[in-house]
């Protein structure tokens, strides 16, 4: 018995060592790219080497990095035009997957199960792969280095369809039966039974839509060159190779851009668990 | 829903699915038939020429395009078990809710909600050569300073945890919902017939999960596989190439050397490489 319990101990001290390393692989950067943002840059350099105390701890806080972001380097622009690219983007995104879900899921007419089929067979195409192919499309339609081309690409998602679509199949058919028996419309059942009870879906979507848009790199590199389209993350790296040296902007720059999706994504996260771990399990 | 009673008119469910399918083939499935068609051709001028699988076989021919589909390989191969090992261990042991988890699980949350290009560029700066924060600490540790990403054989290293730094979380939380989902009766009907530790893990969990496994698995090398941003923000493919994997040359071709059905041909070859990898795993994995 006693064996057995120091077994259990030693096991227990082994996983939080174990977890403590990861932990401190997690959050160091974090906490380190922090720490840079809010000081002199020059200070930065002079502690660097060799380690002290103060290469982790500021002899002065800060605010001047920031300001410099968003002042002299235009970097809030980029903030806020990817804001309203991800508004748009979760606006209409919400709309045509929901509607196309619930159409799926609750209404009846041929060739339905060959369109969910084609759903979830573009699932499987990788979604950085084509990014080139589709910026020939793109070029073709005449849409480059319009906010068209930065928006279209990202109002459909099969993957937010499949889930709209698996969480409508959950509500009762005889919820629906009733409404369309008192004569309510196809647009008033989605809007009166269907929107109240998926809201966790609803919030799942959007987050996913977010963040879709929030990180997307390649593609606004392709189609946005010009500096009124320039989403963060291009925005970001332009920054790197312009200012290299101004570590402490650029680590401001960095906090900025991870410091937006978490403040969505954290008070939220039970959403967005359950709903990746749904498509996760049951695609 | 009975069948056969239409409540509705006929044309309504068309016009709520239409513009998704709409959107759906022209941004996902048209660019797929875009490439294979654009890799058939070869510019000429101004104008674009039937040339076959002309472009194919200057690929197969050119040493550039066997090197850095075998630099994207050896990029997968480290990154998508270590990252997907690393969730699994981090969800066994988080999934029972020990002590402390919720601190665990939600620090690691935060790798999330931090993008590639994010990530990147942080341990670009940490990683710095000259006057990086790693180097200082190896330095304060007694180790010589490393060159990390200016050196070819240390510059996809580096990538590599960069990318499992970025991505382990994700498929954590994955895999940690799944285990949660299992009944705890089955745990406790293991137990009374003596089983335990990583027998039950073995045994039990993991076979419950196999359909969560495939699917990160699946997830993580077609990702993977078109890996892009941190190779374009740190090494643009180099020291001496080291990093130069598909879609980065891919990119270099269609847009510096203008060279469209070259390009196409190598996205429409990572995209068979990619569907053979995951209809292989997707067969392992259910045979078991």
């Amino acid at each position: 018995m006693l064996q057995r319990k120091s077994k259990t101990v030693l096991g227990k001290t082994a996983m939080y060592m174990f977890l403590t390393v990861v932990l401190v692989f997690s959050l160091a950067p974090v906490l380190w790219a922090l720490t840079c943002s809010l000081r002199e840059n020059s200070e930065i350099m002079k502690y660097i080497m060799p380690l002290q105390y103060h290469t982790f701890v500021p002899d002065a806080l800060t605010l001047e990095p920031y300001i410099n972001i968003f002042t002299i380097r235009n970097f809030g622009q980029a903030v806020v035009r990817t804001i309203e690219i991800c508004a748009t983007t979760i606006i209409a995104g919400l709309f045509i997957n929901s509607l196309a879900g619930y159409s799926l899921s609750k209404l009846q007419f041929r060739g339905k199960g060959f369109l969910f089929m084609f759903v979830v067979f573009t699932i499987m195409i990788p979604g950085e792969g084509i990014t080139m192919p589709m910026y020939g499309i793109v070029h073709d339609m005449g849409l480059t280095n319009t906010i068209w081309a930065l928006l279209l690409p990202a109002f459909a998602n099969s993957i937010i369809i499949f889930m709209f679509k698996q969480s409508f199949d959950e509500i009762p058919d005889e919820l629906l039966e009733s409404a369309w028996m008192d004569g309510c419309t196809v647009m008033g059942v989605y809007r009166h039974i269907i929107l109240p009870l998926s809201v966790p879906s609803m919030i799942f979507a959007g987050l996913t839509l977010f963040t879709g848009q929030w990180e997307a790199f390649l593609w606004p590199l392709l189609v946005g060159r010009e500096d009124s389209l320039n989403m963060v993350q291009v925005a970001l790296t332009q920054f790197q190779t312009e200012h290299y040296t101004l570590w402490n902007e650029l680590y401001g720059a960095c906090v900025i851009t991870a410091l937006v999706p978490l403040l969505l994504l954290v008070p939220f996260q039970n959403f967005f668990i359950q709903g990746i771990a749904h498509t996760g399990i049951k695609g | 829903m009975k069948k056969g009673v239409r409540l509705h008119s006929r044309v309504t469910p068309y016009m709520l699915v239409l513009p998704a399918i709409a959107l759906l083939f022209i941004f996902k499935v048209y660019p797929i038939i875009t490439s294979i068609w654009g890799s058939l051709y070869t510019r000429k001028g101004t104008e674009y020429l039937f040339v076959g699988l002309k472009n194919y076989k200057t690929l197969f021919d050119s040493a550039a395009f066997w090197r850095s589909l075998k630099t994207t390989g050896v990029f997968n191969l480290w990154v998508v078990p270590t990252q997907l090992l690393l969730a699994l261990v981090l969800a066994l042991m988080l999934c029972n809710n020990p002590r402390g988890g919720i601190v665990f699980r939600s620090v690691f949350f935060i790798n999330i909600g931090i993008s590639l290009a994010t990530a990147s560029t942080i341990w670009g700066l940490m990683m710095d050569a000259s006057n990086g924060i790693i180097n200082s600490m190896l330095t304060a540790f007694g180790i010589a300073q490393q060159p990390f990403l200016t050196h070819k054989s240390q510059a996809m290293a580096c990538l590599i945890v960069i990318c499992c730094w970025k991505g382990f979380s994700y498929w954590m939380l994955i895999m940690m919902s799944s285990l949660q989902s299992i009944p705890k009766s089955i745990y406790e009907a293991a137990k009374i017939d003596g089983s335990s530790g990583l027998h039950t893990i073995w045994n039990i969990s993991l076979p419950l999960i196999r359909p969560t496994l495939t699917f990160c698995l699946v997830s993580c090398t077609s990702i993977n596989l078109m890996v892009f941003t941190p190779m374009y923000a740190l090494t643009n493919g180099g020291p001496s190439r080291s990093t130069n994997v598909l879609m980065l040359n891919a990119y270099v071709t269609l847009f510096q050397n203008s060279d469209r059905g070259s390009a196409y041909a190598m996205i429409t070859m990572l995209m068979v490489v990619c569907f053979l990898i995951v209809s292989i795993q997707m067969r392992g994995m259910n045979k078991k």
